[in-house]
């Protein structure tokens, strides 16, 4: 049975179209949703969490619409985007809180203090989230949707303005979460934290979804098209001739101050172009990738611009 | 979702509410507030003047009070916990919409209530003049129980202004409507308070008037909350 | 080559250097620093201006205000030859109306505080615009100055606007240009009573906003202050000194209005001396202007604002 199924929902705010058309089926594990911001990540997330009503179309969790439906908001845990909380309570109250709106009617504090343990906020959980770290605060919202034990997870963007340290503990986290048997859903803007949760990811841009699956086989399908360095450089036509031999190269134009290139092996592009700047001593002054980012996935995916 | 799980989350929604109350300075501010009519008494009593225009002016004054307390409270509690968004955090959870509003209606009620309340008895005793009437403290009372529903539906509906809007309200609608020759002044909670207390005496003297005036203003107005809060989206 | 350092202790040279990144100092004109205010106030007044109902609300009324004034004034000038005896009634009401549109114009001036003015420093604090602010070579006379002018700008729209125009069609509905002449300096006493109106509405909430780091509470205290401790300064002034009756703003304002138009209070209104309004309203600015230039000071050298 699916945990989650969107059926052609499709999300209006005023004159801007939020989520456009999406039909999804979430069975299990861990999923990153990925897109950039604005993609419609939240809105989607927020349906699933009941907090908003598709304009079209239908969300539905466990078989039952989160929006109308209050039993089935128990077995959903949701840490919003947003870094807004009741700053006066303490970790522990606040969680504690979550806990007993969520159904845990004895035992709260207890449940509180463990979920706490788990996020790694027990040092702190006697103190004012007022003075939390950004850090803290995502460690607790986490706190706060797990606190009440619930079947699925949705975070939206738990990791940023996290430091590189609390990430890779949080990251370790909800793996452990999903290991769990829970099902997870991630949201991020940044392929690599997605990417160190799972490997299945849905791709959402404007609104749609672009893609799903597998996060190596949307990868592979970025290399299997040439991809771009551009080198801007006082001796361009030096660097090309370095290049020009190598069998990885598939073509080679030359700009204004540089030249780009276009190679079916980034890495050993990179390497040999940094062999041929330092044997013959040219001064470059800007190197980049206009591939290396996601908006190249989406560019591929949408097919836009030259490919 | 049965009624004691409905009333254990309304519960915990006032508890959370009452302690951000206590935490915070707006409780600070309403004593201020709720002190200002004490003062006025007192400076009266000074003077010789018969005690019976002390009180109506006192009274006059806590009404005014009570124009501003929902507005403090209610309507900035409600707005603020709208527009901070910090309602995704109870909306996720599986409490049906309205607690929201009761929880909160649940917890700042009494404090509106007895501020205005021991506020009206404290100028009693600054005042020199005779303990309130019964009479008057459920007139404060149901105003203050009127005004919240309206400063609750209020915040609803504009969040972000949900105070100012509220006075505004007060000032620009119910005060001046109140004291209007003609049955608009129905529409008024102001007038009905007045009528419900004793201090003026007013030509349509009755209490069950009053308290069906002020009953039917807030239940509209509590309605129009609760409809707004149910199509609300965090 | 590092000065100081032995030859065989510099550090390597690099081979490739990256020395153009694309950024460029900006070369064209600047403002002189002393203008940034100006920057403040014109932000201050299209933020105010973009909803359509915070601040256009109590333009509203005050174009009301001054629609009734002005419309009363013309029909009263209409008719006035066809009312025989009536006449000066009709003449009484022409030379009252702007005087007793004040309290009008200053209930207005009041509703622009509630959804503009009284949240002002306090939401900046909040929302932690300081960061911005002073994190630039922005000084707080720059903030204090620009915020006040914004505001002034504002309100003046609201209590200075209208009771100009309906000083305008006094003017016009003389009899004659020997009356004209004689009423005259209605101008100068409507431009001073504008000028007065518009520092207290613009400055007292403004300090208000300023003593409370929360917006809210600001609010509610500018709101009781205004409505309760007014209500009960002008009651006051009923049993007690009519002096008392100046710390209620829009009752000062008031009194000015009614001493420089050579109008009676009313049997029942406390009759404020000049003297004491001026003071109230003076002393209600000065002390708002200081108390925002103080909390303003306080909260940039603590380095307030926002969250971390």
């Amino acid at each position: 049975m699916s945990v989650v199924v969107a059926d052609k929902c499709s999300k209006w705010y005023g004159d801007v179209l939020g989520v456009s058309d999406v039909s999804w089926r979430l069975r299990g594990g861990i999923v990153g949703l990925l897109g950039p911001n604005g993609a419609g990540k939240s809105s989607l997330m927020k349906m699933m969490a009941g907090l908003i009503r598709p304009s079209r179309g239908s969300v539905a969790v466990f078989g039952k619409c989160p929006f109308s439906d209050v039993e089935v908001r128990r077995r959903i845990g949701y840490a919003p985007e947003h870094e807004k909380t009741w700053d006066e309570l303490t970790a522990l109250e606040l969680v504690t809180v979550m806990a007993k709106l969520a159904g845990v009617s004895k035992g709260s504090a207890v449940a509180a203090e463990r979920a706490l343990d788990q996020v790694g906020m027990t040092f702190a959980m006697h103190r004012r989230v007022k003075g939390f770290s950004k850090g803290m605060r995502q460690r607790t919202k986490l706190a706060t949707a797990i606190a009440h034990d619930p079947e699925v997870l949705l975070l939206d963007e738990p990791l940023t303005g996290v430091d590189p340290v609390a990430r890779v503990d949080i990251v370790d986290r909800i793996r452990k979460l999903g290991e769990a048997g829970k099902t997870i859903v991630v949201s991020s803007h940044v392929l690599y934290e997605i990417e160190a949760l799972t490997s299945e990811i849905v791709v959402i841009h404007r609104g749609q979804m672009l893609a799903e699956g597998n996060v190596y086989e949307i990868r592979r399908l970025i290399d299997r098209y040439p991809h771009r360095i551009r080198i801007e450089c006082d001796r361009p036509r030096t660097i090309a001739a370095a290049l020009a031999e190598q069998d990885h190269v598939a073509r080679i134009v030359f700009e204004r101050n540089g030249v780009l290139i276009e190679t079916r092996d980034p890495d050993r592009c990179y390497d040999q172009l940094a062999a041929a700047v330092l044997e013959h001593g040219v001064a470059v002054s800007s190197l980049g990738s206009p591939d290396n980012n996601l908006g190249a996935v989406f560019e591929y995916l949408t097919g836009d611009g030259r490919r | 979702m049965s009624a004691a799980s409905s009333l254990s989350i309304t519960w915990t929604i006032a508890s959370l509410t009452l302690t951000r109350l206590v935490r915070g300075r707006a409780l600070w501010v309403s004593a201020m507030i709720a002190a200002l009519p004490i003062a006025f008494a007192y400076v009266l009593s000074t003077r010789d003047r018969p005690d019976d225009s002390t009180i109506v002016d006192v009274f006059a004054f806590e009404q005014l009070v009570l124009a501003v307390l929902p507005a403090l409270f209610v309507a900035s509690s409600i707005g603020e916990e709208i527009e901070d968004r910090t309602t995704t955090y109870l909306w996720s959870r599986p409490i049906p919409r309205w607690a929201v509003l009761a929880g909160k209606l649940l917890a700042l009620l009494p404090i509106i209530c007895v501020l205005s309340v021991a506020s009206w008895f404290a100028a009693s005793i600054a005042g020199a003049f005779a303990p309130p009437s019964a009479a008057s403290c459920l007139a404060l009372v149901l105003g203050g129980v009127g005004l919240s529903l309206v400063a609750a539906a209020i915040a609803t509906l504009v969040p972000k202004y949900a105070m100012a809007l509220t006075i505004c309200y007060m000032l620009f609608f119910d005060l001046p409507l109140g004291v209007m020759p003609a049955s608009i002044k129905q529409l008024s909670i102001t007038h009905h308070v007045r009528m419900i207390a004793d201090v003026v005496s007013i030509a349509e003297d009755s209490v069950a008037t009053g308290v069906t005036g002020i009953a039917t203003i807030s239940l509209v107005w509590f309605v129009v909350g609760l409809w707004r809060i149910r199509r609300l989206e965090a | 080559m590092k000065p100081g350092i032995a030859d065989d202790e510099q550090p390597p040279k690099p081979t490739g250097t990256i020395h153009d990144l694309g950024y460029k100092r900006y070369i064209g004109t600047r403002r002189a620093a002393s203008t940034r205010w100006r920057v403040i106030a014109r932000q201050q007044i299209s933020f105010a201006w973009k909803t359509w109902w915070r601040f256009k609300a109590a333009l509203g009324l005050a174009v009301i205000t001054m629609s009734i004034a002005g419309g009363m004034m013309m029909f009263a000038s209409d008719r006035k030859s066809s009312l025989g005896r009536a006449q000066f009634f009709a003449q009484r009401l022409i030379d009252t109306t702007l005087p007793e549109s004040i309290i009008w114009f200053c209930r207005a001036g009041f509703l622009a505080s509630l959804t503009i003015s009284a949240t002002v420093i306090a939401s900046d604090i909040q929302g932690g615009a300081f960061t911005f602010y002073f994190a630039r070579s922005t000084r707080p006379w720059h903030y204090v100055l620009g915020k006040l002018v914004g505001l002034c700008a504002l309100v003046a729209l609201v209590v200075f606007a209208g009771p100009l125009v309906i000083a305008c069609l006094r003017l016009g509905v003389s009899d004659t240009t020997e009356q004209l002449r004689e009423i005259l300096p209605i101008i100068p006493k409507t431009l001073a009573v504008g000028v007065l109106a518009t520092l207290a509405y613009a400055a007292v909430p403004l300090g208000f906003s300023a003593l409370l780091p929360n917006r809210r509470h600001a609010l509610a205290l500018w709101a009781a202050y205004y409505l309760i401790f007014g209500a009960m300064a002008y009651a006051l002034g009923h049993v007690a000194s009519p002096s008392i009756a100046a710390l209620d703003l829009p009752r000062a304002v008031q009194a000015v209005t009614f001493h420089l138009f050579d109008l009676e209070f009313r049997g029942n209104d406390p009759e404020i001396p000049l003297a004491a309004a001026l003071a109230s309203l003076s002393i209600h600015i000065t002390v708002s202007i200081g108390i925002v230039a103080y909390q303003v000071s306080r909260a940039q050298k603590s380095g307030v604002g926002g969250a971390s």
